[in-house]
């Protein structure tokens, strides 16, 4: 299936938590609200994205879709009718991935797109914020570099995810990684009092998701941008890492039309793990040119493993 | 001005190491033991005639495959198992208008190359809800289409007679049957390069995986969206991976893995990128061919760079790159992009490398008189919609003479598009002056600037636009393009910019992050940013050559120009390619 070049994200339309199973891996029920700016604006929540993908536009745009009768909310061929950006929502750059928190935050990190010219680099480690009253966009917190990015790795941050039974949010970057240095971080960070709890050093990752695990214990997932594997560790109520309970959970080498993807978003569907797998190459290739799959993975108790069920 | 004439190019290799290149030295790197060999060239007759096939199962193949495609149904029936029965469910299969939807292209009704690769037993989770049979009489077809890479699966009921379900699956493969099994290990067991890397000639002995006691272990062919398989040969604890592509009928790359990782799974993609990274990325490689010399290296986002230049004993270049391509397209304000070009890994390139550079003769006529340099690059999904690729061409001649070139070949966002690649040319000297050619006579140019080609532009009797002299004995004339060198392209209408070079800053010595944005439509496209506003003098110092040519494309008949397209040919589509060729022409003046 060709990649749909736009990565935006429905807002509202989150899965509904799925059957609990007793002894499976399973999703966390999700948390999010709203931000209030989208009514402010005029515009009903229910028909609008947030999207850092739209062509010809640069960071982040609400798009606002067209409503049809009969239809309860937008799918991906809904025609979009208007395209709104907050003046701040350009000032930070290309950005990629986009996070939410309880209180209708919604929180992106840059990401440059085909060249430098439109991405800082100091700013390649920064978290941004749209308020979600006002629906400004601002620097929101700044991660300490552990290596610069450079030619021959542009990207900092690449994973971005916020954990509803804590307010937590994990944030992955590669920042100062090479060919043969693995340099990235994984930042656990508590939002409110914006600190950074833990920090799991040299490892580079790009997808990442909160979920609970086979004994009911809090985990990050976290795809790795070198293997296509995907890893877990458990993280205690303190905010920390428990570092012993690493685990590498699959790995998605050899699947799908390619066989070389990487684990880009994950999220979690009852106790299915949902995995969107790209390639990814260290390098400023297009994402539009970039074919994506979903792989769809569901937990077997018996086995004490994942097991692919779907791609498309 | 000497006319380059027609240029044949002899592809003297293809490969990942030029006979001619030497490492010279490593950067950025740890020791490593190169254990990847990417052999094949990614769109192989793309822009040059392709090799003829010798080996007679190709040829077998070959010629199977012609006969099939003048079939009414441009099928190849499964013949190796299940007898009449699985012939039945065939026949059956193909009588259906769904199931048989993708045999033809859709739009010019030609055959396309298909291929029956096995018919089973349904198995119960292949019966769709609803359908009701007797048990034991539906059987599932596979069916793999070559050419648009889609697999088909139909069950059909033999007591019916007819087809029950259908569906088609792009992007996937069925398992290969024996005959491709066969056809791939003679693949690999024929080709030198496994006998080279085995240190014998494999004969009866067949790949096999010791683990899994497969012959073939998984692989994809991830750009050319082709059918891949990997033989495999164990070797003590090791085993090499032969790609073998089965669309082409070719040996891909080779690739030696420890027998005990997990999951490690070589793919195509992997074997160019790797095979790229190590031996052009991070190794400068040196070329020495009649009478020039000069290093190479491909750049994170300057495209292929050549370094220390000489011809003879005298220095010419210090380096030349191409920094970036500006691409805009008119109509839409501000839209296009800026692509860098460069290594395929780790870099800063939009557009990247998946080949080696390759070095051939130039031949005029009955003689060679010189050889050139190319890199190509590509996108992912070259030529679909909104993917790019770009070729760098070098030409050095026997004579001293030499032409720095580049192309766009398609096929971008639109047919109104235009295209401004950037290259910066450093010239060997620290006594360099500069001088455009004036209806007086040859004009010194004191200080920094820029001058766009125009049709009002003047040319001195030999078509020379500037002279840049590097020493008191030595110029270098300046023939920019005006499609007078037979390579299809139609003039430069060039941004020069003169710019002194700083020895104690760095003006784009070192590989330069974007240069500038994508649509600009004036002198502003980037080396303006080393003029200032104040520019400095340019007599008698180091400098620097930047030379922007714009070219526009075109999709009409006829005319298409910075162009691709596929076509069709023997059941499975390929690329025309038209390049823009664009760039100026160097010639010694003592």
């Amino acid at each position: 299936m060709l990649y749909n070049k736009i990565l935006f994200t429905l807002l509202f339309v989150w899965t509904t938590l799925g059957p609990v199973c007793l002894y499976a891996q399973r999703e966390i029920k999700p948390c999010q609200q709203e931000p209030a700016f989208i009514r402010t604006l005029g515009f009903d929540p229910l028909w609008t994205g947030l999207s850092t993908s739209e062509k010809k536009l640069i960071g982040i745009s609400l798009v606002v879709f067209e409503k049809k009768n009969g239809e309860t909310a937008p799918n991906p061929q809904t025609p979009k009718q208007e395209i709104y950006q907050h003046p701040s929502w350009r000032e930070a750059g290309y950005l990629s991935t986009i996070t939410f928190d309880r209180q209708g935050n919604v929180y992106a990190i840059p990401a440059p797109l085909i060249s430098m010219l439109y991405n800082k680099t100091e700013k390649l480690n920064t978290v941004y914020q749209i308020n979600a009253n006002t629906g400004e966009m601002s620097e929101w917190m700044s991660l300490p570099f552990y290596g610069k990015p450079g030619i021959t790795n542009p990207f900092g941050l690449l994973g971005i995810t916020y954990d509803c039974l804590q307010q937590t949010m994990a944030v992955g970057s590669v920042a100062g990684s090479d060919r043969y240095n693995e340099r990235g971080v994984i930042y656990l960070l508590d939002v409110e009092s914006k600190k950074i709890t833990d920090t799991l050093r040299n490892i580079d990752v790009m997808g990442l998701a909160f979920a609970l695990d086979e004994k009911g214990n809090k985990r990050l997932y976290f795809g790795k941008t070198r293997t296509g594997e995907i890893y877990s560790v458990q993280v205690n109520s303190n905010g920390k890492w428990i570092r012993k309970s690493k685990r590498r959970e699959l790995t998605l080498e050899g699947y799908g039309p390619r066989g070389d993807d990487k684990a880009r978003k994950i999220k979690f569907s009852g106790n299915q793990m949902i995995v969107s797998g790209t390639a990814f190459n260290y390098n400023l290739q297009a994402s539009s040119e970039k074919p994506e799959t979903v792989y769809t993975f569901i937990w077997l108790p018996k086995e004490q493993k994942w097991g692919l069920i779907q791609y498309q | 001005m000497q006319k380059s004439g027609l240029i044949f190019l002899t592809i003297l290799l293809g490969f990942f190491l030029s006979a001619d290149a030497q490492i010279k030295n490593t950067k950025n790197q740890k020791s490593k033991t190169k254990s990847s060999v990417y052999l094949n060239e990614y769109r192989k007759g793309l822009m040059s005639p392709t090799v003829k096939d010798t080996q007679s199962f190709i040829i077998a193949r070959k010629k199977e495959i012609e006969n099939i495609l003048k079939d009414s149904l441009p099928v190849k029936l499964f013949r190796e198992k299940g007898g009449a029965q699985a012939m039945l469910a065939q026949k059956i299969a193909l009588s259906d208008g769904f199931f048989t939807r993708y045999l033809f292209d859709l739009k010019t009704k030609k055959p396309l190359w298909n291929e029956i690769f096995g018919v089973y037993p349904a198995r119960p989770g292949d019966i769709k809800k609803g359908i009701k049979a007797l048990p034991g009489t539906l059987m599932r077809v596979e069916m793999y289409n070559y050419a648009n890479n889609l697999t088909t699966i139909g069950i059909v009921d033999l007591f019916t007679q007819k087809l029950v379900s259908a569906d088609h699956y792009p992007d996937m493969q069925p398992d290969i049957p024996q005959s491709l099994i066969e056809l791939a290990e003679q693949i690999a067991m024929n080709a030198p390069e496994v006998e080279k890397a085995l240190g014998y000639k494999p004969g009866n002995q067949k790949p096999v995986m010791t683990s899994t006691k497969t012959a073939l272990n998984r692989t994809k062919c991830e750009r050319s969206q082709h059918l891949c398989v990997a033989p495999t040969f164990i070797q003590g604890n090791r085993a090499l991976w032969a790609i073998v592509d089965l669309t082409d009928n070719r040996l891909v790359g080779l690739r030696w893995t420890n027998t005990g990782e997990d999951g490690a799974v070589v793919t195509e993609r992997k074997l160019q990128n790797e095979t790229v990274a190590d031996c052009y990325c991070e190794k400068v490689n040196t070329v020495e061919k009649y009478g020039w010399k000069m290093d190479y290296l491909l750049t994170a986002s300057d495209g292929l760079e050549i370094s220390n230049v000489q011809f003879g004993n005298q220095k010419v270049l210090n380096s030349a790159k191409l920094v970036d391509w500006h691409v805009s397209y008119s109509g839409t304000d501000g839209f296009g992009y800026s692509d860098a070009v460069g290594c395929p890994i780790y870099s800063q390139a939009a557009v990247v490398a998946t080949d080696p550079p390759r070095i051939a003769d130039i031949v005029e006529g009955d003689s060679v008189v010189g050889f050139m340099i190319e890199q190509k690059f590509f996108s992912e999904l070259w030529p679909g919609p909104c993917n790019y690729s770009y070729s760098q061409r070098n030409f050095f001649y026997k004579d001293g003479r030499f032409r720095i070139t580049c192309a766009s070949i398609g096929r971008g966002c639109g047919n109104n598009g235009t295209y401004r690649p950037v290259f910066r040319i450093a010239f060997a000297g620290n006594q360099q002056n500069f001088y455009e050619y004036a209806s007086t006579g040859w004009k010194q140019w004191n200080k920094e600037g820029w001058q766009l080609q125009q049709p009002t532009t003047q040319y001195d009797s030999n078509g020379f636009q500037y002279k840049i002299q590097t020493s008191p004995s030595l110029s270098y004339m300046v023939a920019p393009g005006n499609g007078q060198f037979n390579d299809g392209g139609k003039g430069d209408n060039a941004f020069v910019y003169l710019t002194k070079n700083h020895l104690n800053k760095d003006e784009g010595n070192t590989d330069l992050v974007t240069i500038g944005p994508c649509c600009n439509t004036d002198f502003q496209q980037g080396p303006e940013k080393f003029i200032g506003s104040n520019p400095e003098s340019t007599v008698n110092t180091d400098l620097v050559f930047w030379y922007v040519p714009q070219m526009k494309n075109d999709d009409r008949p006829g005319s298409k120009y910075c162009w691709a397209e596929t076509y069709y040919e023997n059941g499975v589509y390929k690329i025309k390619a038209y390049p823009c060729f664009a760039g100026p022409m160097f010639v010694p003046q003592k």
